[in-house]
């Protein structure tokens, strides 16, 4: 390799980068010390090797520093539209279902207002605490062959009407009060329930008269000499428990003792007849009468409401006449 | 890339960066702020860039901010040269401030590539790799950088003597 006027610069360019052999190397740095024009260019092009100053420092190198038991946060593409799914599903689950307004309308949680929820009397205790006045008519005079023991029975038999008071005690709290405590949302939804019991009951009557029609069609096909005359027994296809012997013994002397307290009020002997009687002792009272009736209805309603305690109603209809009873097993 | 190996970077390169920076820009407060762009971005992307590599990538990080301040100041570093040019001569006693000051007035990608030559020995591949130009472009740009340089220097020495 030989150095001219026209590739002197190049050649010396590859040899300060160190692109030429070291054979080349030493052949062009012989023919610069050799011509002083070469030399001079040489010189100049040495002095174009920038030289790194060390007095320029990055003074903040701790600042960037990082311990070396920290967390590495990892940035993906698909966390920002997890976390925006989920704060889009938070806001939906936790945005508040009333308007402001309706929210402003509601009570606060003072101590001396009760919440309405809380204070809001069921509809079966606002039904159980009404004087239920039941009529039993009884026009048979059979009651005694059927069941010769029971008292109770026989003084049903001796009065035509007998009037019962069912009054439940152990209530909350009475529904005048409950009714003044409670604001007006508390009467509509009170309402609202009552309507929804009575299509209830509207709907257990439809089934009821519909399976007395099914029955009476089929009593009417039957021929006339297995037809019920009036004043004969009637077998009722309810199905039952038998009562153990010694428990009739038991419940009629129990009655015995009732009827005797002459000096107690109707109202304290229903009272004490019916919250302390046992679930047989209704049924077979109530089926007792219910045979003697005519044309008998019967219906069972349990109620398991979550305001109120379970209980079970027994309805008794005949020609007119209505007797309720109502049954709560777990009070006391 | 191992949180060890991060601050092993952050001691070996971070002065260089620096440097890079200083002689490119003439800015030291715009360079200390590239330089922590710079390691940020290599702290995100730590799974994701190897220790071989990341002398490069850190380079090519803050080259590229480097572009972003340089365009963003374009208008103002040229007024800033003009003002300075009829005086240079007579400012400089010593040659590599001399030097310096030549090279604060390459062409961008002349002075990145011998920068980046000169002061950290990157060859011309990884030069390309940082600059984005392919390895002859980057051996073009440092000689006509260097051509440049010895005519500046030239001057100079028809002042003095």
């Amino acid at each position: 390799m030989k150095l001219n006027k026209h590739n002197y610069e190049l050649v010396m360019f590859d040899l300060l980068e160190g692109n030429l052999s070291q054979s080349d190397e030493l052949r062009v740095m012989k023919q610069i010390e050799e011509d002083e024009f070469f030399f001079k260019e040489w010189k100049l092009f040495k002095s174009t090797i920038l030289v790194a100053d060390s007095d320029i420092v990055y003074s903040n190198k701790s600042a960037l520093l990082k311990k070396e038991n920290a967390i590495v946060l990892i940035y993906k593409p698909w966390m920002a539209v997890a976390a925006g799914v989920t704060l889009l599903a938070m806001v939906f689950v936790l945005w508040p279902s009333a308007a402001p307004s309706e929210l402003a309308d509601m009570p606060t949680n003072k101590p001396e207002e009760a919440t309405p929820l809380v204070s809001l009397p069921a509809i079966d205790d606002l039904t159980q605490n009404e004087e239920v006045t039941t009529l039993l008519t009884d026009n048979t005079p059979n009651m005694k062959e059927q069941e010769p023991n029971n008292v109770g029975a026989k003084s049903s038999d001796e009065s035509s009407k007998i009037r019962l008071e069912q009054v439940v005690h152990d209530a909350p709290a009475s529904a005048e009060q409950e009714a003044i405590i409670t604001p007006e949302s508390s009467k509509t939804l009170i309402a609202g329930r009552q309507e929804i019991d009575n299509a209830r009951k509207a709907v257990d009557e439809r089934q009821l008269d519909k399976h007395y029609n099914d029955e009476h069609k089929k009593e009417e096909e039957t021929p006339a000499s297995q037809q019920i005359a009036k004043g004969d027994d009637v077998k009722l296809n309810i199905e039952m428990t038998p009562i153990p012997e010694a428990k009739l013994l038991e419940e009629n002397s129990r009655n015995e003792a009732i009827a005797s307290t002459e000096n107690q009020t109707s109202k304290e002997k229903i009272s004490a007849f019916v919250t302390n009687s046992p679930l047989e002792r209704i049924t077979s009272i109530t089926l007792a009468v219910a045979a003697k009736a005519r044309h008998p209805k019967v219906r069972l309603k349990p109620n398991f409401k979550r305001d109120s305690r379970p209980s079970l109603d027994i309805e008794f209809e005949s020609d007119g006449y209505q007797a309720i009873a109502s049954l709560q097993p777990f009070k006391k | 890339m191992t949180t060890a190996e991060y601050n092993e970077c952050v001691k070996n390169y971070s002065d260089g960066i620096f440097r890079f920076i200083v002689k490119n820009i003439r800015d030291e407060f715009e360079a200390e702020n590239i330089v922590q762009n710079t390691f940020e971005k290599l702290w995100i992307r730590l799974d994701k860039v190897e220790m071989k590599t990341a002398k490069s990538y850190l380079f090519k990080i803050a080259y590229n901010n480097m572009i972003d301040v340089i365009r963003k100041n374009k208008k103002h570093t040229d007024i800033e040269n003009a003002r300075h040019v009829a005086s240079e001569l007579y400012e400089y006693d010593n040659l590599m401030e001399y030097v310096n000051k030549a090279v604060s007035q390459l062409p961008e990608k002349q002075r990145s590539a011998i920068t980046l030559r000169d002061f950290e020995g990157h060859d011309y591949r990884s030069i390309g790799e940082i600059t984005g130009m392919s390895e002859s472009q980057v051996k073009v740009n440092i000689f006509r950088a260097r051509k440049f340089i010895k005519e500046y220097v030239r001057k100079l020495e028809i002042m003095l003597f």
